[in-house]
């Protein structure tokens, strides 16, 4: 068979092309990049919180609900990082997909340390608009330039958020 | 093959470890494409059907995933209808969990049935189904609405009619922004590569399949190499396509506009009417000397291979404008992503699909001249003529070309072709046949001409517009020129009790006036005029912030676009690309 060099260059070069798309394309998948999508939204207490309001520190976007038991109890790990790392260096947003009164409810009864916003509707479209599947709780970790830096589906263990924290901020 | 592989596993490696740094990153996020995906899509954790038991009774069942439950007290079926009522569902036992916070809770961890009875007997129910549920090992999903719709005439069973919402909206009321699936770039190549196939089909690509061979037969040599020639003539058209949808990727849209445009639509008919030229024998299909001689001094065989490889490119391009819609709803996923990337590799598997059978034909078409002979030269003054009828189907997009006297043209010329004998090499029953043929084509050349100075632009129906009234139109029509007013109107046309079709269209959009045609056909005019709101969305100026926050609101991919809602004003359906009265029709009266 007269395969020339050229031929297989060719087929090499397809190849090459589409795994480098695919790899390309996973990894944007799974590890996000580009600038996050901004949002404004109010907190239970009427003050504004608008995404792009925070560069120049890291922001932590956790996506939950009160009638969610695994978000629940990720809560006490989100308010141990909070009291960690100063506010100049990390913003910590709860957006709850639930009404404001059982967010308030929850708030107090939990003593939360971080703005929580209720926002049932425009919540979930947010949600959706950053690759979560729909499913709660989610959290994204977007740095100082505005630009996703990780994703996170489901709660984060123990020891898990705090790692990473300190690699990203230090 | 091995090296392939191992190229590829290297690549893919190299770029998906490049942005994270890690192999466990890596290998997570293959585990997670490979199907051990952390947490399932919620509609494969809660598999939600309902299905009709009696003619007043249904059944709402969930197929629940291994380790995810329902909550038995956020499931709710609620009539869309507002003379029928549901009687509340019978829900079976449940199981028990203490929850810290809201004290006990009631769960389905496994299958569940749930009936409800209508309070009366009818053809067509819409529903609405809500559910909320959880994977055991930790996470809760949005409450996801479904709408079902028990469709007259397909007895028990219920259509989903595919506008799952999660409660917030994301989905159908989505502005674009809903979020891709991360674990389906894989599916969406092989649904490209599936379209490519099918494309091949068509009376745009088929044609091309005796023009390739011609090309690669003339190079002489082996049935290897004439295969190996037509693979390098498809990586060609791939490479053409994953630039094109590259851009498509990149911009987001200016695709249909730039294989839609008149000098690129006359570049095509011409090309393809010089391809039917060299089919009926008016001159040997090659590549130009010049061409070649430079090429074969650059490398003896190598030369040749560049030559088909260019040709391919070239031609993917021509063909590109014939099947331009099909590009666009292949690209969707990529437009709506913004990724060039991913347009790319989905228009480069296309192109590798329309190939197949390109490359089989390489490998087979010494079998074939030989075992078939005479009848051959049928065949290719078939496919000349089929080349021609793609010319004039390209140029009837340009509204100035005076299509249906092309088409009277041509089939006077086959029918005259048919009745002296030149369609078939055999004699005795054949001629006969032909000579049936050549008159049939003379009949309706002659209608499709007298048609065709009449103003009439379709061959189907060549005389039609000597009888039609023109007066049929679709009753007033709204222009929506930014979004507020656009949910003004659906919001006016929901008070008023009324359906809406929001026509997207813009000026470089051939296929809108053809579908515009369908909206003059009396049937679809007095569905229209009788049921429904009809608003038109102008897309021309796509480069536009507010034109694209248009085409945004709802995700439309491109014109045209034809989005229905029903009376409550919830988005039904989206229609895109042309169609017939007849399927129009019917569209809107299933809704």
């Amino acid at each position: 068979m007269s395969l020339s060099g050229l031929v297989k260059a060719v087929a090499f070069a397809a190849v090459a092309a589409v795994a480098l798309s695919a790899g390309h394309h996973l990894s944007r998948a799974h590890f996000g990049d580009g600038a996050a999508r901004n949002f404004q939204l109010a907190d239970i207490d009427g003050r504004m919180h608008e995404l792009n309001g925070y560069r120049g520190r890291f922001v932590l976007v956790n996506f939950w609900a009160p009638w969610c038991a695994p978000c629940r109890e990720e809560v006490p790990l989100l308010m141990r990082a909070r009291a960690r790392h100063r506010e100049k260096d990390l913003q910590i947003l709860g957006i709850s997909l639930d009404g404001e009164e059982n967010t308030r409810i929850f708030r107090d009864e939990f003593g939360v340390n971080y703005p929580l916003l209720a926002a049932a509707n425009a919540g979930s479209r947010l949600l959706g608009a950053w690759q979560s599947g729909g499913a709660i709780p989610f959290s994204v970790l977007i740095d100082r330039a505005g630009r996703i830096r990780h994703r996170k589906s489901g709660a984060y263990a123990a020891g898990e958020l705090q790692e990473l924290l300190r690699a990203e901020l230090r | 093959m091995k090296k392939l592989l191992a190229a590829f596993a290297a690549a893919f490696t190299v770029t998906a470890a490049a942005q994270d740094g890690g192999l466990g990153d890596v290998l997570g996020a293959l585990a997670k494409f490979g199907g051990e995906q952390q947490f399932l899509p919620v509609e494969e954790a809660f598999r939600a059907k309902v299905t009709a038991l009696a003619p007043h009774r249904l059944r709402v069942s969930f197929k629940v995933a291994e380790n995810y439950y329902l909550y038995r007290d956020k499931i709710r079926v609620r009539s869309l209808r507002g003379d029928v009522q549901l009687v509340p569902l019978q829900l079976p036992p449940a199981d028990k969990i203490g929850d810290p916070y809201f004290g006990d809770v009631w769960i389905y961890d496994r299958d569940v049935a749930i009936t409800a009875a209508m309070d009366k007997i009818v053809d067509s129910l819409p529903l609405e189904l809500t559910y909320q549920g959880c994977a055991k090992d930790g996470v809760c999903y949005v409450p996801v609405t479904e709408r079902w719709t028990l469709a007259p005439g397909d007895g028990a069973g219920f259509r989903n009619d595919g506008a799952n919402v999660y409660s917030g909206g994301v989905d159908a009321y989505g502005d674009g922004s809903a979020g891709e699936n991360d674990g389906s770039f894989f599916v969406y190549l092989l649904g490209a590569f599936g379209a490519g196939v099918l494309l091949t089909f068509t009376p745009c690509v088929l044609p091309m399949v005796p023009v390739v061979s011609a090309v690669v037969a003339g190079q002489g040599g082996g049935r290897a190499r004439g295969g190996l020639l037509a693979m390098v003539y498809v990586l060609g058209t791939a490479a053409a396509y994953a630039a094109a949808g590259a851009v498509a990727g990149a911009t987001g849209d200016q695709l249909q506009a730039f294989f839609q445009h008149e000098f690129f639509l006359i570049a095509a008919a011409a090309f393809f009417a010089a391809m039917a030229l060299a089919m009926f024998g008016v001159f040997h299909l090659q590549m130009p000397a010049a061409v070649q001689s430079r090429l074969s001094a650059a490398g003896r065989s190598g030369g040749t291979f560049a030559g088909v490889f260019i040709l391919g490119a070239l031609s993917a391009l021509l063909i590109g404008a014939c099947v331009s819609p099909v590009l666009v709803s292949v690209l969707g996923v990529a437009l709506r992503t913004a990724d060039p990337l991913l347009g790319a590799a989905l228009l480069a598997s296309m192109a590798l699909g329309m190939g197949l059978i390109l490359i089989a034909a390489g490998f087979g078409v010494g079998i074939a001249a030989r075992r078939f002979g005479a009848w051959l030269d049928t065949v290719k003054r078939g496919f000349g003529v089929a080349l021609l009828a793609v010319a004039i189907y390209l140029l009837g997009a340009i509204p100035e070309v005076p299509v249906q006297l092309l088409w009277g043209a041509l089939f006077i010329t086959v029918g005259v072709a048919a009745l002296r004998g030149r369609i078939f090499p055999a004699a005795g029953g054949a001629q006969v046949a032909a000579k049936s043929i050549g008159v049939f084509f003379l009949v309706w050349g002659a209608a499709a001409t007298a048609g065709g100075f009449a103003g009439n632009r379709n061959p189907l129906q060549p005389v039609a517009v000597l009888f039609t009234d023109k007066t049929a139109a679709a009753g007033q029509s709204l222009a929506i020129t930014d979004t507020a007013a656009l949910e003004d109107v659906i919001a006016a046309a929901a008070a008023s009790g009324k359906k809406l079709a929001l026509y997207y269209h813009a000026d470089w959009c051939v296929d809108c006036a053809r579908l515009e045609r369908t909206f003059t056909d009396a049937a679809v005019a007095q569905t229209l005029r009788g049921e429904f709101v009809f608003a038109e969305v102008d897309l021309s100026a796509s480069l536009d912030p507010g034109t694209r926050a248009l085409r945004r609101r709802f995700a439309v991919f491109g014109p045209p676009a034809v989005l229905l809602f029903n009376a409550d004003g919830v988005l039904m359906r989206r229609v895109y690309g042309y169609r017939d009265a007849a399927e129009f029709v019917e569209i809107l009266r299933a809704l």
